[in-house]
């Protein structure tokens, strides 16, 4: 009995041991992925301008083609499903960590009231405003990691890490082309009329923040398809609620009007993505500064959204 | 209470360290008192259920030994076969069959406007109320003698390892265990620990990690392609596996430190090399059960070949409905039977169980494996329409690679995988038991890996037992 207590002993001992090593080990290789939401908190980018947001900013903005046109950094670290207090997290903590950012643009539907989460244990270590989140919404996973350093990585956002460990995940967009059968599926959540105050409240925290770094903060909405209104009670004063007194929104949500461009009701597809992203470069530069070195011209630029 | 939820840990630290400070009657007072807390913890109202069937059964099977004249003993059977079964029938089966008879009306042409009842299933119903009926037939039958004490057969039935998800234990197996006075020891609690850990491994690392790729691929068939689907079934075959097979191991493991032996349920199934093969191999203790009650009751193998022929596919049938109220177990259960029947009628050199090394066993292996996933299509399924949709689709969507959605998930989900085959072909070959025996300090490098798999790659969301509802 004494004999098997000790062994039982000395197994947790050892399991605490590997714990600590094989989450260093991960750690290690989080640095080495090229995945956004590690590459944010690692050195991998110097972004002049960051794109945050949920799925809909991830499949909407082609960084690529933002620094090609401008010939400065974009980068795009938009993430599925990410609620506004990751949102606003993590553009905090990467104005913070890369000086480099000139202009923040926030795509705007993070805020509209839909439950949404984010794994964010893989970096909850490394951002107090990260672990803060943790800890508001699953506690117990908060405690945990103290005890598992490993239990970090167990996590679905480490997993897609290991799938870039090789090549940039920026190149990552929706191929399919909306149907019939997509734009007549019925919607599983519908939108609220109003953004809650304590959204709003985040996003004065975040324009605040961005206003002492020196951050221009850009909200935008990028297209939607025409069937996704059915969803929005009150689309306009959802923009007014989100943008404030002293907040500029660019609503481009109605700019593409052909099926061609979307891969579902939210989501533009890669063609739709590139498109847009064009559009938003012109708009970028002649808004905000920067100076288009492509030339390129988008054709429906006339059509760009209002302030 | 779940194995996989944090007031179980709470209560089985508290319950061990009380446990060996009894002896005795008091002991098994404690342990059926423990059950009961147990069984209560989901839903107290249901303890009236099961304390009912323990008394009914307790004095029928009195009654049925004290008879004599064989008239009676015949009636006493079939009131307790009554009152078993009628409760099984009204919890399980009731709303099954009024709606069925409903559908049936319709098929007529008449109108019927009868509510089905919405009657809750007490967990582990299934399980108490096969091990009450083996314990019956084998008084009936006089194999046994009846046990007298209301303690130990109460603790019989409501033993909490077992309770909800089994294995059916056997009366003559396990009511001499309670006769005698057990001490903690040394090889007991290793064996115990090591029976828990692997326990926990198969359910909240792989049956939990590949549940997650399952629940996303099975209402969505539409998105993916027949390779995306294909993995979806292999993968829930492991999950179902890993879940009831992990139960089973911690419930073993838990009876293994309490020094009771409740028997193994799972002995490596997906290495079967013939569907009969794979029966002695998953769920054996209903597999033995229904071999024993019914199929030998049916008069097995000894009226010709169709009469054999006959009475596997009615056990068969019986033994899907035995896991729900629905077509799909039936059609699951229907074409195992039918599966049994092929192996009767095809050569027997097709069937032969092979040496490991031979190439013939794999191929073999390989063929009854992917039988047995068809008929876990069916199992999953909501309902017939949806099983033979999945199924068509399997045969006419593309295989390309790149239809495959959650490609992270796969690679998770396959790497667990490998890790389980590779760790259930070493066991087929080194006996777990013998090995850790011979080389306790093992336990130190096993528990260490164990917890941190659980930690790198368990699910903590406190997922349900898929056995938790038969």
């Amino acid at each position: 009995m004494k004999r098997v207590t000790c062994y039982l002993i000395l197994g947790i001992l050892l399991a605490f041991l590997q714990d600590r090593v094989a989450a260093k080990l991960c750690y290690l290789v989080s640095q080495q992925t090229h995945y956004r939401l590690f590459e944010i908190y690692g050195n991998g980018v110097a972004p002049e301008i960051l794109v945050v947001g949920n799925s809909r900013a991830m499949q909407s903005v082609n960084g690529l083609v933002i620094s090609n046109q401008l010939g400065v950094n974009a980068y795009n670290a938009g993430i599925n499903g990410a609620p506004p207090n990751f949102v606003c997290a993590l553009a905090k903590d990467a104005i913070e960590s890369h000086p480099s950012i000139k202009a923040l643009m926030v795509e705007a539907s993070c805020f509209w009231p839909i439950s949404a989460s984010v794994d964010i244990k893989p970096i909850a270590n490394q951002s107090t405003r990260m672990f803060d989140i943790l800890q508001q919404e699953d506690p117990l996973a908060a405690t945990f990691i103290k005890v598992s350093h490993l239990y970090a990585y167990n996590s679905e956002a480490f997993l897609r890490a290991l799938f870039f460990l090789r090549s940039s995940d920026q190149d990552n967009y929706l191929s399919g082309i909306i149907n019939a059968d997509i734009i007549n599926a019925p919607f599983v959540e519908w939108y609220a009329a109003d953004v809650p105050p304590v959204y709003c409240k985040l996003l004065e925290d975040l324009q605040s923040f961005a206003d002492v770094h020196g951050v221009r903060l850009i909200l935008f909405v990028a297209p939607y398809h025409i069937s996704a209104f059915e969803r929005f009670p009150d689309f306009k004063s959802l923009l007014i609620r989100i943008g404030g007194a002293r907040r500029e929104v660019w609503d481009f949500s109605k700019i593409f009007l052909e099926d061609e461009n979307f891969a579902d009701r939210l989501h533009l597809n890669r063609v739709g993505a590139r498109r847009f992203s064009v559009l938003l470069t012109e708009k970028i530069s002649a808004s905000l500064g920067f100076q288009n070195k492509s030339g390129v011209n988008a054709s429906a630029g006339s059509d760009l959204g209002s302030e | 209470m779940r194995f996989n939820e944090l007031p179980f840990f709470v209560f089985i630290a508290l319950f061990f360290i009380l446990y060996f400070q009894t002896k005795g009657r008091v002991r098994l007072f404690f342990l059926l008192l423990s059950s009961y807390f147990f069984y209560g913890w989901w839903d107290w109202r249901f303890l009236g259920v099961l304390w009912g069937s323990t008394a009914f059964n307790y004095l029928i099977t009195k009654k049925l030994a004290d008879t004599v004249e064989e008239k009676y003993r015949s009636r006493w059977l079939a009131v307790s076969m009554a009152g078993n079964l009628g409760l099984l029938g009204y919890f399980k089966y009731c709303d099954f069959f009024i709606s069925g008879a409903i559908q049936l009306l319709h098929l007529c042409g008449f109108s019927a406007s009868i509510n089905t009842l919405g009657v809750i299933l007490p967990i582990g119903i299934s399980f108490y109320t096969f091990m009450s009926l083996s314990y019956t037939f084998d008084i009936y039958r006089k194999v046994i003698e009846p046990e007298r004490d209301w303690l130990k057969f109460s603790v019989f039935v409501t033993y909490f390892p077992h309770l909800v998800a089994g294995p059916i234990l056997r009366p003559e197996h396990f009511l001499p265990q309670l006769r005698r006075d057990i001490k903690l020891t040394g090889p007991a609690l290793l064996e115990g620990i090591t029976w828990i850990l692997l326990g926990y491994v198969k359910k909240v690392v792989i049956a939990d990690s590949l549940a997650v790729y399952v629940d996303r691929v099975f209402p969505n068939t539409e998105l993916s392609g027949a390779a995306g689907l294909a993995i979806a079934v292999v993968f829930y075959a492991f999950q179902i596996y890993g879940d009831f097979s992990g139960y089973s191991d911690i419930a073993y493991g838990l009876a293994k430190i309490m020094g009771y032996d409740i028997g193994r349920n799972f002995r490596r199934p997906y290495l079967a090399q013939n569907f009969s093969d794979f029966w002695k191999r998953w769920h054996i203790s209903l597999s033995g059960w229904l071999r024993d009650y019914l199929y030998i009751g049916l008069g097995g193998n000894r009226g010709g070949k169709w009469k054999t022929m006959r009475n596997l596919l009615f056990t068969m049938l019986l033994g899907g409905l035995w896991h729900g109220a629905n077509w799909t177990f039936i059609a699951w259960g229907g074409l195992h039977g039918l599966l049994l029947i092929l192996q009767r009628i095809l050569p027997q050199s097709w069937f032969k169980e092979r040496d490991a090394f031979d190439v013939r066993r794999i191929f073999q292996t390989f063929i009854v494996f992917s039988a047995i996933c068809l008929g876990w299509i069916f199992f999953r399924a909501n309902s017939i329409d949806q099983a033979l949709a999945f199924i068509g689709k399997l045969f006419t969507a593309s295989w390309s690679l790149g239809l495959v959605q959650h490609k992270f998930l796969v690679a998770k989900g396959g790497l667990l995988l490998l890790g389980l085959i590779v760790f259930e072909i070493c066991s087929e070959r080194w006996r777990l038991r013998t090995v850790l025996l011979a080389r306790p300090f093992l336990i130190c490098p096993i528990l260490a890996l164990t917890l941190c798999l659980v930690a790198f790659a368990g699910s903590f969301d406190g997922g349900h037992f898929i056995y938790f509802q038969f």
